[in-house]
């Protein structure tokens, strides 16, 4: 799959931003994202991002998803990813050099909820 | 006691051999497939180590010449020249050079040089331009290739300027190809990366620290990055040249690696050790160095840790090895102990017998089961595989066919197959008679194959396996096989049979064992000359084997040698005739039937007895040997299998199995025809070790002679 679809839709009780990604980001399709977040992030205190769908991943999407959870953490705004990551992005995050063991300063130094986390 | 030096000189030379014999081998089957880069690897990996252990240990002029053909292999290596048949054939030609010389550095007939020195020219002339103007000392050459074998951490930091990826450059492969290299802790540093509103999505602002350990060298790390250099900030930085064995695997501190990386300042750095704290917490805590640079020092202060500690544990491993070189004459001793313990112990089973002491028996039988243990384990030591012999016709079959215009492949089957180490050398003469005869008189010329309907390529297939005490080991081609009429007739005209002779096929082909025998209609450098299968059959039944041929006319030949596995100690049957005793190989033994005076009369003088239904020949081995007192009334004969015919030999008495240890007889005894050697038995008596095949040949020959 070369094209990104990215649904998003609010809770039922209005409290959770969803967001869903598949297909590819990367470099030719992260700017929809972004807009994306940009445009939405203010609709909720809380962004849940889903990952699961996504097929391919470059450092482009990597550092736009970290620069998203970055954002939203620094306007105190909880951010959180749902759904397990399927083998190629696992691998290309693997190779980026986040594998679980990278602390971030924007998430009390713990490690990253996104590579390090629940994922 | 040989001096340590001499002592390295001599595992040297040992190990060159053996690389030697892996280089033809590889460069054999880099002939078949010259895209191989394992093979070519291969050889690249036998020709360096020859030439830098060379150097090491004073063997300048194997070093010097060696160097040069490993220059033609790097530019093969590194894909700058094709494997071709010439290549092959110098390569060849300088492997066959260094073993001469190897040989004269050890007191063998000096190496010829200006045969090297056309060997080197050849290979120049096939060097790509470029190379062949830039030489270097061999031994610059040899110090930096010690080096590179070890491994060696470097430190890489990787900035890429943000437009990286619009130029098309994706650093996700080159970190990829970075962490193939080696062991790689790779630390993604996202500090950079701004905040949503300012991100421009297509630009990277991700950075990279890369702890790498690695035998590639540097080179190979910034051939990396080779079509980005202008597209990043990188260093590479040496962090353990992985040459110095330390009992202490300590590292760096971390402050000291923050400080040396640029990340953190010395005045710092002496400011946070003075607080009573974790280094890295206080860093982070006072938000001087970001926490995925404390991290990242932290990942290169583990992983340098963790290489030396791994180093250090290693060395003496390695010392130690899985293996130990022993000179094989230590070995040989060490199997004559054996043998001499195995008679000993037979007395002392003797003894205990005699004595019918229950305490004596019991340590006896202790001592019995502890040298058949010894026994087998020590002869177990001297096997080894038989495929060291094959990768040599390898190299016969390749040049002999070129010689004579025919294309012929050798396949070879079962070279794990274990044989004692000097029944292999021993073998080694009559394996290369063997195939050269299916080279020269088997396979057909490529357009007699092709008009027979036959592939162009001939095979000769050399196979080993064990079979019982034994290794079976056959030659077989897809040639003409044996032109029966034409052995018999040339076995008329030399006067071994008569025109009206009834013979089998087989004794027809063995026809070709008699000396001299040939029908070659000319003679090639080859064969031909009529020297060679006598030759080939004494060799074999000096090796206690024996040796059989079949044949298909228009399919090929077969030949099957049947080798002992050992020449040391061999399981046999004791017999008795009066005083005398004699053993016999147990593993041809059939049966033991009993011989009476009315059986002899009934046959009415002819060596014939009924075995079920069967008349079975048999020889008196009392009137072979001329003892004429004390025939017992009811004898024994033993039957024996003898290529594959069932013969007895008639004796007074079985007495039973027995552990042989093979003395070999005097020089005088050299020639007496059935008697491959002697034993000692337990009380000290010698027993002679029948030869049953021998024996029987010669009794034929006897009658041939008497009767016509």
């Amino acid at each position: 799959m070369s094209e990104l679809t990215i649904k998003h839709a609010l809770s039922d009780d209005g409290s959770i931003l969803k967001i869903s990604v598949s297909g590819k980001l990367a470099i030719d399709t992260a700017e929809d994202l972004k807009n994306l977040l940009v445009e939405k992030s203010g609709m909720s205190n809380s962004i849940q991002i889903d990952l699961s769908e996504l097929k391919e991943l470059d450092i482009i999407g990597i550092q736009l998803i970290c620069s998203a959870c970055h954002t939203n953490l620094n306007l105190k705004k909880h951010f959180n990813f749902t759904g397990s990551m399927g083998q190629n992005v696992k691998a290309a995050v693997a190779v980026a050099g986040l594998g679980g063991k990278i602390n971030c300063k924007y998430n009390y130094d713990l490690p990253c909820i996104w590579s390090g986390g629940i994922n | 006691m040989s001096s340590p030096q001499e002592q390295h000189i001599a595992t040297y030379r040992e190990e060159a051999g053996e690389l030697l014999a892996e280089l033809e081998t590889s460069l054999l089957d880099l002939e078949e497939n010259p895209q191989d880069s394992d093979l070519i690897n291969r050889v690249f990996r036998a020709m360096h180590t020859i030439k830098g252990s060379g150097a090491m240990f004073g063997f300048d002029d194997i070093a010097s010449f060696t160097h040069e053909v490993e220059t033609v292999f790097d530019q093969v290596r590194n894909g700058k020249m094709q494997v071709t048949r010439a290549l092959l054939d110098l390569t060849l030609q300088a492997r066959d050079q260094i073993t001469v010389m190897l040989a004269a550095s050890a007191g063998g007939p000096p190496a010829d040089t200006g045969r090297g020195q056309h060997i080197i020219e050849g290979l120049r002339e096939l060097l790509p331009a470029v190379v062949h103007a830039k030489t270097t000392p061999v031994s610059e050459l040899v110090k930096a290739s010690e080096t590179d074998s070890h491994n060696r951490t470097y430190r890489v930091r990787f900035r890429p300027i943000p437009e990286i990826m619009t130029t098309g450059t994706n650093p996700l492969n080159l970190l990829k190809e970075l962490q193939e290299l080696g062991t790689c802790e790779t630390i993604a540093h996202f500090d950079a990366i701004p905040l949503l509103d300012q991100l421009i999505a297509e630009h990277c602002f991700i950075y990279w620290d890369i702890v790498l350990t690695t035998s590639s060298g540097i080179e190979a790390i910034k051939d990396v990055f080779i079509f980005v250099e202008d597209d990043c900030d990188l260093k590479i930085d040496l962090i353990d040249d992985g040459s110095v064995l330390d009992s202490d695997s300590s590292y760096k501190k971390l402050g000291d690696i923050l400080v040396e990386r640029g990340d953190l300042s010395p005045v710092e750095m002496h400011k946070i050790v003075s607080m009573q704290k974790r280094f890295g917490e206080i860093l982070v805590e006072q938000g001087i160095v970001p926490a995925s640079k404390v991290q990242s020092a932290l990942v290169e202060q583990q992983q340098i840790r963790q290489v030396r500690q791994e180093r250090t544990t290693a060395a003496p491993a390695a010392e130690a090895a899985l293996s130990i070189r022993v000179p094989a004459e230590r070995l040989d001793h060490l199997v004559n102990l054996v043998g001499e313990l195995v008679t000993v112990q037979a007395h002392l089973t003797q003894i205990a017998g005699n004595r019918n002491d229950n305490e004596i028996i019991s340590v006896a039988e202790e001592v019995e089961r502890l040298i058949s243990e010894l026994r087998d384990t020590t002869l177990n030591m001297r096997m080894l595989p038989i495929g060291s012999t094959f990768s040599k016709f390898k190299r016969l079959v390749r040049d002999l066919s070129a010689e004579l215009g025919k294309e012929i492949d050798l396949e070879t089957t079962g070279a794990e197959t274990e044989l004692d180490k000097t029944v292999i050398e021993k073998l080694n003469d009559p394996l290369v008679h063997l195939i050269r005869n299916s080279i020269d008189h088997g396979i057909e010329i490529p357009d007699v194959r092709r008009a027979a309907g036959k592939p162009v390529k001939g095979i000769v297939r050399l196979a080993a396996e064990h079979s019982g005490d034994s290794v079976l080991v056959t030659i077989r081609d897809d040639g003409a096989g044996l032109d029966k009429e034409r052995i018999r007739a040339k076995g008329i005209e030399r006067g071994l049979i008569t025109a009206t002779s009834e013979l089998s096929d087989k004794d027809i082909y063995n026809l070709i064992f008699a000396p001299g025998f040939s029908t070659a209609q000319k003679v090639t450098s080859v064969s031909g000359r009529g020297v060679g299968m006598d030759v080939v059959k004494k060799a074999i039944e000096a090796l206690r084997g024996t040796i059989d041929i079949n044949s298909t006319p228009g399919k090929g030949s077969l030949i099957t040698l049947r080798i002992p596995l050992t020449l040391a100690i061999i399981e046999t049957l004791l017999v008795r005739i009066d005083q005398s005793y004699f053993v016999m190989p147990l593993t041809m033994v059939e049966e033991c039937i009993e011989l009476t005076r009315a059986d002899v009369q009934a046959a009415h003088g002819r060596h014939l007895a009924h075995v079920r239904g069967e008349l079975t020949p048999y020889i008196s081995l009392r009137s072979e040997f001329e003892i004429t007192q004390n025939q017992p009334d009811i004898e024994q004969i033993v039957i024996l299998s003898v290529a594959g015919k069932r013969i007895g030999f008639v004796v007074d008495d079985v007495v039973g199995e027995h552990q042989t240890v093979i003395k070999s007889l005097g020089k005088l005894y050299r020639d007496v025809r059935g008697i491959s050697g002697a034993t000692i038995l337990g009380d000290g008596t010698v027993a002679l070790i029948l030869d049953p095949g021998l024996l029987m040949h010669s009794v034929l020959q006897v009658e041939q002679e008497q009767f016509g």
